[in-house]
């Protein structure tokens, strides 16, 4: 038999099925419960995270119905038009990679920028890479430009996600953001010249990555002008 | 050849109600019965379907004309449904095509929801009470007895029922104006206009009877006066600039006044409160002003005009002329800015609810509650079965700062309160 709760901060008896005060959110803690038991709650309990979770699945299902019959008739298609495949076959990359953009938004909630970024980025990775092949076989654009270009991507992506899960100021990280953008032109530039066999020199990505510091920079100046103002606020004669 | 369906002109406190509905909300109030045992959801619905065949109210729908809103009556079935985490949710579809009612079951419990427009509390208690007397009847095959206003479903239809007793009592020898100040509205973090938070205090009602009699008032306006401190204790701790009455708006029941049988609206406001701005008052203070003006209006001759006032308006015959879309935008408007402006909150009390024994001996309690105000604010309902008062606090306001002032002043106060919730 469970025995009577009172709200240590209100004084008030709560039924039993409260597991907080509804008045002041005091978590119910009743030390003579050894058993813990279900109580019938006064009021039925809508548990929505359920029907939202249905919701989801017949949404993502949906989607990869529509996926999968562009999936099914465009090589029908192509082949029954052409007797072989022939644009047919750029099409289903594209489409397993619309696939992957499209459905883990749907289904994933924790963590789910995260996730979906790698998991985006992942089939970035093998798109480019079926695209390499399909296209130019010869040429190994992949290689030289995408992976470095991904991975630097990636790599961003990650500090970027690890900066704000540890509640680092929004405009630090959009600062550093900035500054990775910059970055990144220059590096884009630097794998695009090599490839090509070019003479190594920064051309248009030295005036973004100026531009970009320079943003970052003023944003930074102004997270810390909030805080002056703040110290300003409190010694102010 | 096809019966014309009779209709009903909506009474003067209803015409406001369908104008001032939005998509998710709707003026609504709630009367609730618990057997000892778990309800049986087919002999609920029999109850039901056998009561609207003596009751006129309970097959009505709510229809626009081209000046005004009428009822008609109608034969489509109303299911009963199982009750929703958030209790006195919207009630008629989008497309107006439901009842202006829904009977809802949740284990030992049933409930009747109501659109204000359609009853007030006294004539909701009378359809809730029917019902239950037919079901137990059903259930446990006892003879249910005559017994105060229970309808019998053998009984004999008196016409009175439906009539609209705010024209028939009103006098029109003078009216009364209502401009009024307007009150303080706590403030808070709105939850969504479909929800509604529900905090039940269940209190032993002889010691709340014992306690309001030391101050020398009646337990209504002991618990007026404890709301009205809660509010006050809120506005002083939200520090603004000027500080505004707090007034809590009662219902009087105005069958007390007038022999009528109705079962549609018939009741008004008086909004007891206190103007902070004169300085600062003790609860004994409180307890005076809010009994003295409860006695002051709660008259006879000054309830009538202002039922006349109101009554004044609806005659007008500009106003009659006025399209139904044009009088919808034009009411909708002035609740807006009249309707829920002028009080901090509502309380409205049932009283004593009396069974017949056949009936008691199945029935733990009896609750009353109103829907929440279409802003959000606090507002609070009781009614007392069985030695207990349950009050029900409905709010819209994640906040919960009034009930928690409320509920404590009472324990301060000696008086023990149990509480129950929809927030687990």
């Amino acid at each position: 038999m469970k025995k009577m709760s009172y709200c240590v901060n209100c004084g008030v008896e709560l039924d039993k099925s409260l597991k907080q005060c509804p008045l002041c959110a005091t978590p119910v803690i009743n030390p003579n419960d050894v058993i813990i038991e279900e109580a019938v709650t006064t009021y039925p309990v809508e548990h929505m995270e359920k029907i939202v979770k249905k919701l989801r699945l017949i949404s993502a299902n949906l989607v990869t119905a529509i996926f999968l019959t562009a999936l099914i008739l465009c090589p029908l298609c192509n082949f029954v038009i052409n007797d072989t495949l022939t644009w047919s076959k750029y099409v289903i990359p594209s489409i397993i990679f619309a696939w992957c953009c499209a459905v883990p938004p749907i289904i994933i909630r924790q963590n789910g920028l995260l996730k979906c970024v790698l998991i985006d980025l992942t089939a970035a990775f093998f798109y480019l890479a079926a695209m390499n092949m399909l296209t130019t076989p010869n040429v190994n654009w992949f290689a030289s430009i995408c992976v470095p270009v991904l991975l630097y991507l990636c790599g961003s992506f990650i500090l970027l996600y690890t900066l704000s899960v540890k509640k680092i100021s929004v405009m630090y990280i959009i600062s550093i953001g900035f500054v990775l953008s910059g970055i990144f032109c220059m590096m884009t530039e630097y794998f695009v010249r090599k490839f090509k066999l070019m003479e190594i020199e920064f051309v248009w990505s030295v005036p973004v990555l100026i531009s970009c510091v320079g943003v970052a920079w003023v944003l930074i100046i102004i997270s810390r002008l909030s805080k002056i103002s703040a110290v300003r606020k409190r010694l102010h004669i | 050849m096809k019966q014309p369906k009779n209709w009903y002109r909506l009474d003067n406190a209803a015409k406001i109600y369908p104008a001032v509905r939005t998509r998710k909300w709707s003026g609504n109030f709630r009367l609730s019965l618990n057997f000892n045992e778990k309800v049986e959801p087919e002999l609920l619905q029999q109850a039901l379907d056998d009561v609207r065949k003596r009751i006129v109210n309970l097959n009505l729908e709510l229809k626009p004309g081209l000046f005004w809103y009428f009822f008609e009556e109608t034969d489509r079935p109303v299911p009963i449904q199982p009750e929703r985490q958030s209790p006195c949710g919207r009630i008629g579809g989008v497309d107006n095509k439901e009842m202006p009612y829904r009977v809802t079951y949740y284990n030992n419990r049933f409930a009747i929801e109501l659109f204000h427009a359609l009853a007030d509390g006294t004539g909701g208690l009378i359809f809730l009470k029917s019902i239950a007397a037919r079901y137990i009847e059903l259930r446990y095959g006892e003879k249910i007895p005559e017994f105060q206003d229970i309808i019998l479903c053998d009984s004999e239809y008196s016409p009175e029922e439906m009539e609209d007793a705010f024209k028939r009592y009103a006098k029109f020898r003078t009216l009364k104006s209502r401009s009024e100040l307007k009150g303080y509205h706590f403030k808070g973090t709105v939850l969504p206009s479909d929800q509604t938070s529900v905090i039940t205090g269940i209190i032993p009602f002889a010691k709340l009877h014992e306690k309001s009699k030391e101050y020398n008032v009646t337990a209504t306006e002991f618990i007026v006066s404890v709301m009205i401190k809660a509010f006050m204790e809120c506005q002083e701790k939200s520090k603004i600039r000027v500080e505004k009455p707090v007034k809590v708006s009662v219902p009087v029941n105005l069958r007390k006044l007038y022999p009528s049988k109705t079962l549609r609206n018939f009741a008004l406001y008086i909004n007891p409160g206190i103007e902070p701005r004169y300085g600062e008052f003790t609860f004994e203070e409180i307890t005076e002003e809010v009994h003295h003006f409860m006695r002051m209006n709660n008259k006879e001759k000054y309830l009538n005009a202002i039922m006349c006032k109101n009554l004044s308006d609806e005659f007008n015959p500009i106003i009659r002329v006025i399209p139904l879309f044009i009088k919808n935008i034009a009411l909708f408007t002035a609740f807006k800015m009249y309707g829920e402006t002028l009080v901090s909150s509502t309380f409205s009390n049932l009283g004593k609810v009396d069974l017949p024994p056949e009936m008691a001996r199945h029935i733990e309690r009896v609750e009353f509650m109103l829907g929440r105000f279409m802003a959000g604010m606090p507002s609070a309902a009781a009614a007392s079965y069985n030695g207990n008062l349950y009050i029900n606090w409905t709010s819209g306001f994640a906040e919960k700062d009034v009930e928690k002032g409320f509920f404590t002043s009472l324990i301060k106060m000696g008086i023990p309160v149990k509480i129950e919730s929809n927030l687990i």
